[in-house]
């Protein structure tokens, strides 16, 4: 098992397109910190003006924290691309390089081998959020320090600077877990083609069209937001809520968990009963 | 009988001067130092308990820390009556009956058009000159209210509770549309009905505060 699994990482982790993500985030973060940095903190007072019409903000608001929350929020909605691209290769991949009949006359079953395709996905995951966690909080504490978390939007929300990291560091674990959903999908769509091209178009698309609808003010579309696990991905925001709505967290995860344990039981039925020609 | 009447009508003080009794409301203080404690309960917002040391000196400097953040009303905690006359004309002086004696009350108005606080009621205390009571109209229909108590500490007469309250005019209240997270909020629609309280403690009086606390961001 761990043979198996030790030589699917080394695949995947040998493979340039695995990096394109890490890339990605190594550039995107740094420049807009920079960025961010250059310009002062423009940016928490024109989101704070009217509130410091009536009110004195003492503290640092333009902290490391702040910029992290910013940068998650702008990414979430794209990082799926980025899981899809390593997720959705995983067994496409195998497919367009014609290596899937030697990979499986090994005497592991085919359901090891695909369980050992899983964990290496879950972990390209895991492992490019936390990158993306690692180079936001890091490089946004060195460049902007600590201080409360100023979450602006409907209602304000200020949480104090002892319990930001924390909650910070959960709000990643459960940005991890909805990305793991995201690549469940990609890995189903992989078992289904050839080509790595269509797992990923075809995630991007499920994921696009779900949030595109779920986020429509038609009733029709509201009434059907409960049954679309894109409604469930923005759960690592609820961290930074107040107070933190423990129940509702812990019924998102569930869901999403369960559409994990779903899309890999349909992968594994379609793998295991596949014909496999290349 | 007439001359008596016009006597006491002259014994009102006019609003300038006591304006200029307020200002020098603190008597032989030179600076002081307290710790603020702040709840803040106000609408569409979530902020939890705050704690502040404030420093003041002498005529108008005001300076406060925190290791964490604080939310302070501009017009309840920082309130310096000499920059009052500058932004504002006395409408109106009046006299009160308050529980503890007289109140003088001031009716100001704006001077410039733009001004965010287009009307001001200043409550001032006829016996010991303190403000006990500040009623801001904003040119948004919102209004704020602060209620002052004082204590005596070391001898000197000081704020120990200041209880500000905001009311915003119902059309504030409703119910929007969600808004993208990251967008800030019109000014019309930032939360504005509620109570900030705070409370004074921990006075350390006339300790020759250096001018260089003052100058920190």
């Amino acid at each position: 098992m761990l043979l198996i699994l030790k030589d699917e990482l080394l695949k995947t982790y040998k493979k340039w397109r695995t990096y394109i993500g890490f890339i990605a985030i190594a550039v995107f973060v740094p420049a807009v910190q920079l960025a961010l940095k250059f310009e002062g903190g423009g940016m928490v007072n024109r989101m704070t003006r009217g509130l410091q019409d009536d009110f004195f903000l003492v503290g640092n608001f333009f902290n490391g924290y702040f910029i992290t929350q910013f940068l998650l929020n702008s990414m979430w909605v794209h990082m799926p691309f980025l899981i899809s691209l390593v997720a959705g290769d995983q067994l496409a991949g195998e497919a367009t390089g014609g290596t899937f009949r030697l990979l499986l006359i090994r005497p592991a079953s085919r359901s090891r081998i695909l369980l050992n395709k899983y964990v290496t996905t879950l972990f390209y995951s895991f492992t490019l959020v936390a990158f993306l966690a690692l180079v936001s909080l890091g490089l946004g504490l060195a460049l902007f320090g600590s201080g409360p978390l100023l979450i602006p939007g409907r209602t304000i929300t200020i949480i104090p600077v002892e319990q930001v990291f924390w909650r910070m560091s959960l709000a990643f674990g459960f940005a991890i877990v909805c990305m793991w959903c995201v690549a469940s999908l990609a890995f189903l769509f992989s078992s289904l083609v050839e080509n790595a091209i269509g797992p990923i178009v075809g995630t991007m698309a499920v994921v696009i069209i779900f949030l595109l609808l779920s986020n429509m003010p038609v009733d029709f579309f509201k009434a059907i937001k409960p049954y679309l696990f894109t409604s469930y991905l923005n759960v690592w925001q609820k961290m930074l809520e107040e107070p933190i709505p423990w129940q509702t967290i812990r019924n998102d995860l569930l869901i999403i968990g369960g559409h994990c344990v779903g899309f890999y039981i349909v992968t594994w039925y379609i793998f295991v009963k596949k014909d496999i020609l290349s | 009988m007439l001359l008596l009447m016009v006597a006491e009508g002259s014994a009102q003080p006019s609003g300038e001067e006591i304006l200029k009794k307020v200002e020098a409301n603190f008597p032989g203080v030179q600076d002081y130092t307290a710790d603020l404690d702040i709840t803040a309960d106000i609408e569409r917002m979530n902020v939890p308990p705050m704690h502040v040391r404030m420093y003041y000196k002498q005529p108008d400097k005001f300076q406060f820390d925190s290791e964490g953040f604080a939310l302070l009303p501009r017009d309840g905690v920082a309130f310096n009556a000499s920059k009052l006359l500058s932004r504002f004309s006395i409408e109106e002086v009046g006299e009160e009956s308050s529980q503890g004696g007289k109140e003088f009350k001031l009716t100001l108005r704006a001077k410039g058009e733009r001004a965010k606080t287009t009307r001001l009621q200043v409550f001032v205390d006829a016996d010991n000159w303190k403000p006990t009571r500040i009623l801001s109209s904003m040119f948004d229909g919102r209004s704020m209210n602060a209620v002052f108590r004082y204590e005596k500490q070391d001898g000197y007469l000081m704020p120990s509770l200041l209880t500000v309250q905001f009311t915003s005019p119902p059309a504030d209240t409703s119910d929007q549309a969600a808004g993208t997270d990251m967008v800030p909020l019109p000014r019309s629609q930032m939360p504005r009905s509620g109570k900030v309280t705070i409370r004074y403690s921990s006075y350390k009086i006339n300790t020759g505060l250096s001018d260089d606390i003052f100058n920190k961001k």
